[in-house]
């Protein structure tokens, strides 16, 4: 009799201590999952002017820096550098906005007249982003950017890609 | 299965037979509500840590940041707002559950010898825990937390011959600042938590060995079979409405984070409700008689209740000592505490005041969210410091805004500023009473000053016009600018205006329209709305205001920028 009603007393004293555990600790896991719920460092995907036409000479590719408003975790700040584009002007007004980041594990690539090759892994490219040679480490070709050419002055809408994947994924959802 | 995993354990380890040890204690009175106190205490010390540690993973302690992480922890962060406020109340808590354990234990007399080291220790593990919270209070570094550690740290400035060197210790140095934050935060998270584990290691030990106090009840045979397993549920389903009542007041209360500090602001700062009795006290010292309040009679009460072990050591007249001055001090501490709540609660300044500080924090918390400006890199909520550079310049005396007051409106009105609807009424009707019909820029035929309105151009073309001005300042709408109609208002433009608004910036008959409503435009009109590219002689109503520095002028071109988005305007 007696080591019944102890029983019952100490899994309910148990069943407490473990209501309270759960209760404390799930809250307390909140700031550990948060990176997988919420993005806390994201930036304006608006377009960006890249500049004047005359800036980019026909067949050598120039490096322009995208700057963004960037939020991280709390602070805003306004025109900072988010990543890099090559811009190569071809024959007949034609424009190529390529990532400097490397599709294979995200180092920036180098650039020449002949065109691009990464300094971390041996990838080389063409001067249209396309890979060169069967045994490159990249995934895929480099990462073209959506342009377009308004009033004599080229904009472009920058796109962070995931590096080291086959298909082309965003890096976030941009909102 | 667990059970089996216990077992396992414990014959290999000795774990769980030495907890088991650790929680038998003698209980000659039989078990009591009043011996779950204690328990309760350290339950809740376990929330304090473990939701502390989760916070520390957000918090950055630096006065650039400390805000805008307790921002983002409670805004943003999952369940952030449930960990801050269990946390925060959680402290509130500790502090309650603490003097209703002393109070038991002096109702008891159990501070009797042998036991003075088990209730010394217990005044000590009070007093960390008062430090514990007065320095995490801090932390936010909101207008509360500002104002009210300024409070304590100039009174430890007070304490005669040493106080300055305290107040410069407390503070890292001769102001508050970043080493301010990251001196109560070491304090808060790594020195008093350790303190706290090692006396409360002790105060436990110390209860292991003298056992639970006898009081007048005594347990029947059947209970003190069970005692041990009663006092257990006891124990933790005390903890459990602790922490029940926890998530209940965090639920219907909230947890408030108010305004960034600011220095220059008016702040009627209140203490933490357990020290209302000493904040009264202070009022009554003054001049050379304040350290009587501050120190001396805080002083005398504290070593009156850490010397009762040897004032009462179990006599008749030991025993009177201690119910009188006992009941001397909780009334005193009750009067006092009622006093204050009276005072504040009968003054309308206060309630102004507090009503005052309400606005500000919403505001200051809405405009942390915008996603254009937000919090800058050094901490300041760039929208709400615009709308403070409005108010302390008294823009509202003249220029119409909702929600604000107002003494003789005479300029143009800001509701829904640069809103499509705004630029809409403004084309149709410049001297519509919310435009410039109130000033010396409403249209004069003969002296041939102002501008007429546009009325008659008719939709879609006032649409298309509106959409072409509104593109000008290169900022966000909602919806977005429509290129297309944008372009068919520049042809309208170059037709109908062009004549009186330059579009490249020169000066023109009216103002230029070169990024018309952008953040250039409205910083040099600011500056000087009589200028010949702005509203010229006719605009000398407004004053010059080029004494604002470059960050306010910032910060108060941005919020007129964003006004468009808040709220809707009428014809």
């Amino acid at each position: 009799m007696a080591n019944d009603r102890r029983g019952f007393l100490e899994a309910t004293a148990k069943l407490c201590g473990f209501t309270i555990t759960g209760a404390v600790t799930i809250p307390a896991l909140g700031p550990l999952i948060h990176p997988l719920l919420a993005d806390s460092v994201e930036f304006d995907a608006e377009e960006t002017a890249l500049g004047p036409l005359e800036r980019f000479p026909i067949g050598v590719p120039v490096k322009v820096p995208i700057t963004a408003n960037r939020r991280d975790g709390w602070t805003t700040t306004r025109g900072v550098p988010i990543g890099a584009v090559y811009v190569i002007r071809g024959d007949n007004e034609a424009y190529r906005v390529l990532s400097t980041t490397c599709p294979h594990l995200g180092c920036a690539v180098a650039a020449s007249n002949k065109g691009f090759n990464c300094p971390c892994h041996g990838a080389t490219f063409t001067l249209d982003g396309q890979r060169r040679g069967d045994d490159n480490p990249s995934p895929r070709n480099m990462d073209p950017m959506e342009h377009t050419v308004r009033d004599g002055v080229l904009y472009c809408r920058f796109v962070a890609y995931r590096p080291g994947e086959e298909k082309r994924l965003p890096v976030r959802s941009t909102g | 299965m667990i059970g089996r995993i216990v077992q396992w354990w414990d014959e290999r380890t000795g774990f769980f037979t030495w907890l088991r040890r650790q929680t038998d204690i003698d209980l000659p009175s039989g078990p009591s509500w009043g011996l779950a106190i204690g328990f309760a205490l350290i339950v809740t010390l376990m929330l304090e840590a473990v939701t502390g540690i989760a916070l520390s993973t957000a918090y950055a302690p630096s006065a650039t940041d400390a805000w805008g992480s307790v921002y983002f922890i409670q805004y943003q962060l999952t369940g952030g707002e449930l960990l801050r406020g269990l946390h925060h109340f959680g402290s509130h808590a500790l502090v309650l559950i603490c003097v209703l354990h002393l109070c038991r234990m002096v109702a008891v007399g159990a501070y009797r010898a042998p036991r003075e080291v088990f209730w010394l220790s217990g005044l000590v593990l009070l007093a960390l825990i008062l430090a514990a919270a007065r320095t995490g209070h801090l932390l936010p570094y909101d207008q509360k937390a500002y104002w009210s550690t300024r409070v304590p740290t100039n009174i430890a400035g007070s304490v005669p011959l040493i106080g300055g060197m305290l107040k410069t210790l407390t503070q890292g140095g001769s102001d508050f600042g970043t080493f301010t934050l990251t001196r109560f935060y070491g304090l808060h998270v790594g020195v008093l938590p350790l303190l706290i584990l090692l006396v409360a290691t002790g105060h436990w030990g110390l209860y292991r060995k003298h056992g639970a106090a006898p009081t007048a009840s005594t347990p029947t045979a059947a209970m003190s079979k069970l005692s041990g397993s009663m006092q257990q549920l006891l124990n933790w389903g005390l903890a459990l409405l602790v922490v029940a009542v926890l998530f209940a007041v965090v639920a219907v209360m909230g947890v408030t984070l108010e305004a960034p500090a600011d220095p220059s602001s008016q702040y009627e700062a209140r203490p933490e409700w357990y020290y209302l009795s000493l904040f009264h006290l202070l009022k009554w010292f003054e001049g050379p008689l304040y350290v009587v309040g501050t120190v001396i009679i805080p002083g005398v009460t504290i070593t009156f209740i850490a010397l009762l072990p040897w004032l009462d050591r179990g006599s008749v007249i030991g025993r009177r000592i201690t119910v009188i001055g006992g009941t001397a001090i909780l009334l005193a501490v009750v009067t006092l505490s009622g006093l204050a709540l009276a005072e504040d609660a009968n003054s309308e300044t206060y309630q102004t005041a507090s009503q005052t500080v309400a606005r500000n924090a919403a505001e200051a918390v809405r405009y942390a969210g915008d996603t254009t400006w937000g919090i800058d890199v050094s901490g300041r909520v760039v929208l709400y410091e615009g709308k403070k550079v409005f108010r302390r310049e008294q823009c509202a005396q003249c220029h119409d805004l909702r929600g604000e007051e107002t003494k003789a409106v005479s300029a143009p009105s800001l509701d829904g500023y640069l809103s499509r609807e705004w630029l809409h009424r403004l084309i149709k009707n410049p001297n519509h009473d919310k435009h410039f019909g109130l000033t010396k820029l409403k249209y004069d035929e003969e002296e041939g000053t102002g501008m007429e309105g546009y009325e008659s151009l008719g939709e879609p073309a006032l649409s298309e016009l509106v959409e072409y001005v509104a593109s000008l300042a290169g900022a966000r709408y909602e919806p977005p600018i429509d290129r297309e109609m944008a372009g068919r208002g520049a042809a309208l433009f170059d037709d109908e205006c062009s004549g009186c608004h330059d579009i490249e910036g020169d000066a023109s008959v009216g103002p230029h329209m070169q990024g018309y409503g952008g953040m250039a435009w409205l910083t040099e009109m600011i500056r000087d709305p009589t200028h010949e590219r702005y509203y010229g002689e006719l605009g000398d109503k407004m004053p010059k205001y080029n004494h604002l520095s470059g960050s306010d002028m910032q910060s108060l071109a941005a919020w007129l920028m964003q006004l468009r988005f808040e709220g809707r305007i009428s014809e």
